[in-house]
């Protein structure tokens, strides 16, 4: 029996211990904790209380191309339709039903959501996506968020309790869902499974116009056999499982809810292999809006929504969309939120007038390239200004497609900002780069020590580049601040401005 | 099952507590299903190979000692080491042996390839291989009478707290302690726990936080100075020896739980002042294995010289094949030998290689330049290939490159290595759970205290596995 007690008054004298460690993490270390290892948090934080509809997906919400003149994401364009609604969204690359579950749940309490639209990705049900080596670094950064007391969280996250298989293990895993997984059709099909097809596509090849085999459109096509040939199975599929997980949190919250079944290239997929893997994408998609409005979610099949030419990646199989894409997307979801919303429903008009002038004083969102270097530590007018240094090189960049402007005003830039530099060593440089096609016509870096004389002031700086006849047809002008030193250069009303020659 | 997963906290004293309420005579099932279970965490089907070299071995080894005539056991021990061999050279040197009779093929002009295995390596494949050959070869030259209970020679082979990574135990010491009676006692508690947290402490936080600098040095070793590069070299001499030792003392810290006493595997490694010491004491169920069941049945010492260089050299080249199936390992192997050799050779001449005080000036001044042998030596382990292990030293001899990347370590990291290499020196020739019990119980208290701090906010949150899990 004494031993017992000796054990006994141990256990207890670790138990105390764990709570004044929890103590001291909760109050000195878990923020720091939580921005190292979980910053997904502050996603969820940026949702403002007064949010009414939350739009949640992974970068199909945020991927641009260089010639989109408005950059906004879906999210962002549905305001278009429902300006009178708090619109915020929640993006996650690479995120998925099962990352999109945690933050939900984590949202506060407090918060106003009315109606939740969940991106349905049809890939992210595939082999690849489940067993994806990205899900080692997703499934860690949500182990400090589980509910359970602080301390245990940073226990567990120590002792890697989230799924943390090898790279070679997951190779295998989903070598083995692809052999495992063999195709039930109603038509006569030559491959059981996928590894087959992909194999078969290989090895036959698409020919180009000269009758040689294109390695690359054969590569192409082969991503788009692993990307879409699997029939989803409701009952085994993990992916339905976090759906159903979401469904149920957002009865409890009580949510609508709404499935954003987003456009793929179908057209690109029958174009590379055949309407037969069409046959798959069709099938699922049907799958999923047959399941998920059995249990009264309403879920929006944009499968074709979207043509070829709107996808930016050409040679991948991603749901990454240009402006029109973009457009077309939030109107269809704008369209199928008046069930909820039908008051606040307004017809946008989605044509985007053309600019010669911009400005950014980095104080609000303007959806403009690298805005994550958007910063509060010093600002010339305002609380924001644009932050350039190692840990992010690149200043926000004005990305704009030079062919939009009107002839008559595409004959001159001129760009100006303040600059703040700490010290007069500073080798940040401002780029003007123009570009056509691959080829980039332009990229001269101007040193910007060259017009500031004074560290740690705020100081103008501005230039101005003739658009000569080889320039003025070209495709993309960029304009950003390169910093890749420690001591940070801060960047603040930046204008660039398009107008005619000065005779 | 790692030991440094969330599900062996959960599984350790789950098993502990289960094994003291069952009665004695199911305690081996209890043992046997949770080390299967242990073994399956990681991949089930591989189970099924330790069930067979299981059975396997079990029933050669009661037929050999029933056989009268040589020929039939020495013919059953060769059906044995065929199928422990057999599986070894499946799934480990396969692909090995593919390969380089691929490149003898294209060398030679044939136009036929073998094809690669995709198989996976079985964790501890090597480790409880040794084991059983152990137990077979001991049976095969009388020393052992071979065991009649399946179930305790089953729990022999699979036992686990070391079935994956050692120490390999034999059977004359492991067996009568699986079968023995075991009453809960406070000291076996006690110090089966210390070792536990020191284990944890020593991988997880020194180890695993060394592993990012050693990979940074390791991946891109021509962007560093001549300094990091040798700083990176010493590191992994750490890594290694805390990844190896945790490992260690956590299996023989959960063993001791349930009244267990495994052997030591490491006493101080790094001060040892030359080579042959340091065998003894890095390693040391490995090393006793191959000097029980390969050197002296070679002969040992107690041949002619030159029958004596070959034998050494062919227990180190062995041992480096042991470790992994690339070239680069036979090297390391080989290279262990040579210095072996070469040390012997010049301690006798010279009229060296006496006992030393410990600390004493010339101990220290021999253990550091041991460090240096072992330290260099390491790359060949480390290393992908031959090449890039020559490659590493071509760039610590050619300082003047460009150098783009410099090795920033936090001060944290070399706190904690301080703090190791303070304690290692002071647990020289014991070991932390005995040297505990100098200390009153608040000394003991924070000491604990200090290692689960560490363990709980300084580990390395990535996954980094045991490198010996890959032999």
């Amino acid at each position: 029996m004494k031993i017992f007690f000796k054990i006994a008054i141990r256990v207890l004298l670790f138990i105390a211990f764990l709570f004044l460690l929890n103590f001291g993490y909760e109050k000195w270390m878990l923020e720091s904790d939580l921005q190292k290892y979980s910053d997904i948090i502050n996603l969820v934080r940026a949702v403002p209380e007064d949010t009414e509809i939350l739009y949640i997906g992974e970068s199909s919400n945020i991927a641009t191309r260089p010639d989109d003149v408005d950059k906004r994401p879906i999210s962002a364009m549905l305001e278009d339709f429902y300006p009178t609604k708090k619109i915020a969204d929640i993006t996650k690359p690479a995120g998925h039903a099962g990352i999109y579950y945690v933050l939900l749940k984590v949202l506060s309490k407090s918060n106003h959501v009315k109606t939740v639209i969940v991106t349905l990705n049809l890939r992210s049900f595939n082999a690849q996506w489940i067993y994806s080596d990205l899900e080692t670094s997703l499934q860690r950064s949500l182990v400090l968020l589980r509910n359970n007391p602080p301390i245990i969280n940073r226990i567990l996250l120590s002792f890697k309790a989230s799924d943390n298989t090898s790279l070679a293990e997951r190779e295998q895993q989903i070598q083995l869902k692809w052999k495992k997984d063999v195709f039930h059709l109603p038509f006569k099909f030559p491959y059981k499974n996928v590894i087959e097809w992909d194999n078969a596509m290989a090895h036959q090849g698409i020919k180009n116009e000269k009758g040689e085999n294109d390695d690359q459109l054969t590569q192409l096509a082969c991503h788009y056999i692993k990307g879409y040939a699997f029939q989803i199975d409701t009952n085994t599929n993990v992916r339905i499982k976090d759906f159903n997980k979401i469904i149920q949190l957002a009865k409890q919250k009580n949510w609508n809810l709404i499935f954003n079944l987003l456009p793929e290239n179908t057209e690109k997929a029958k174009e590379l292999v055949g309407k037969d893997l069409y046959y798959f994408m069709e099938e699922n998609a049907k799958i999923l809006v047959d399941y998920f409005s059995k249990k009264g979610v309403m879920v929006i099949n944009n499968l074709n929504l979207v043509g070829n030419e709107e996808y930016i990646d050409q040679d991948w199989t991603t749901e990454h969309y240009a402006m029109t894409g973009r457009q077309q997307t939030a109107k269809s979801i704008a369209l199928a939120l008046r069930k909820f919303h039908q008051n606040s429903f307004v017809e946008a008009n989605q044509n985007v007038a053309s600019q010669h002038v911009f400005f950014h004083d980095f104080e609000k969102k303007k959806y403009w390239n690298q805005e994550i270097t958007r910063s509060q530590e010093k600002a010339y007018s305002g609380h924001y200004s644009s932050k350039v240094d190692k840990e992010n090189e690149y200043s926000v960049t004005f990305e704009y497609p030079l062919n939009i402007i009107p002839d008559s005003l595409r004959e001159n830039l001129n760009v100006s900002f303040k600059a703040y530099i700490s010290n007069l060593d500073n080798k940040a440089k401002m780029y003007i780069t123009i570009i056509k096609g691959d080829e980039y016509l332009y990229n001269e870096p101007v040193l910007l020590r060259s017009q500031i004389s004074e560290p740690k002031k705020w100081k103008s700086f501005s230039t101005s580049l003739t658009l000569d006849s080889k320039l003025v047809h070209a495709d993309i002008i960029k304009v950003f601040v390169h910093n890749p030193e420690n001591d940070p250069v801060y960047i603040d009303d930046l204008k660039i401005e398009f107008d005619k020659k000065i005779e | 099952m790692l030991f440094n997963s969330i599900e062996f906290i959960y599984f350790l004293p789950t098993i502990v507590i289960l094994f003291f309420l069952t009665p004695h005579k199911f305690r081996w099932i209890l043992l046997l299903a949770a080390s299967y279970i242990f073994y399956m965490f990681w991949k089930v089907e591989y189970v099924v190979l330790i069930v067979i070299t299981t059975i396997v071995d079990y029933f050669v080894a009661i037929w050999m000692e029933k056989a009268k005539e040589k020929n039939k056991r020495k013919l059953l021990l060769i059906l044995s080491l065929t199928f422990n061999l057999g599986f070894l050279f499946l799934f480990k040197y396969y692909n090995f042996a593919a390969g380089n009779v691929n490149q003898l093929f294209a060398s030679a002009g044939i136009n036929h390839s073998l094809p690669y295995s995709s198989w996976l390596l079985p964790v501890g494949i090597s480790f409880y291989t040794f084991q059983t050959l152990s137990y077979t070869l001991d049976v095969y030259f009388g020393r052992l009478k071979a065991e009649r209970h399946l179930g305790y020679f089953a729990l022999y082979v699979s036992f686990f707290p070391q079935l994956v990574a050692g120490p390999i135990e034999r059977f004359t010491r492991l067996a009568p302690q699986l079968k023995a009676k075991h009453k809960i006692e406070y000291e076996n508690i006690s110090k089966g726990m210390r070792l536990i947290i020191y284990g944890l402490f020593i991988k997880m936080v020194i180890a695993d936080n060394l592993a990012t600098y050693v990979d940074q040095i390791y991946t891109q070793t021509e962007t560093y100075s001549s300094w990091d590069i040798l700083k990176g070299l010493c590191l992994y001499y750490f890594q290694i020896y805390n990844d190896f030792y945790g490992y260690s003392l956590i299996a023989i810290g959960s063993a001791r739980l349930m009244g267990i006493h495994l052997m030591d595997n490491f006493k101080t490694p790094y001060l040892a002042k030359n080579i042959m010491e340091f065998w003894q004491r890095w390693h040391i169920s490995l090393s006793t294995w191959f000097r029980d069941y390969l050197y002296f049945p070679l002969g040992g010492n107690r041949v002619k010289k030159s029958r004596w260089w070959f034998n050494i050299c062919v227990v180190f080249l062995v041992s480096g094949f042991w470790h992994g199936a690339s070239w680069t390992f036979i090297f390391w192997g080989g290279l262990y030998a040579i210095i072996y050799l070469i040390e012997k050779s010049i301690n006798k001449l010279m009229g060296w290689g006496k006992e030393y005080k410990p600390f004493s000036f010339i101990h220290i001044l021999l253990a550091l330049k041991t460090f240096i042998l072992v330290t260099f030596i390491w790359v060949f382990f480390r290393s992908q290939s031959l090449s890039e292990a020559l490659h590493i030293f071509n760039y610590i001899i050619h300082p003047n490159r460009e150098i783009t990347s410099v090795l920033t370590i936090p001060t944290v990291v070399w706190v904690f290595l301080a703090f190791f290499v303070v304690s290692d020196i002071l647990l020289y020739n014991t070991r932390f759970d005995k040297f505990m019990d100098k200390f009153s119980f608040p000394i003991r208290w924070l000491t604990y205290a200090i290692l689960i701090v560490g363990i709980v906010f300084y580990a390395n949150v990535e996954t980094i596995p045991f490198i010996y899990f890959q032999f």
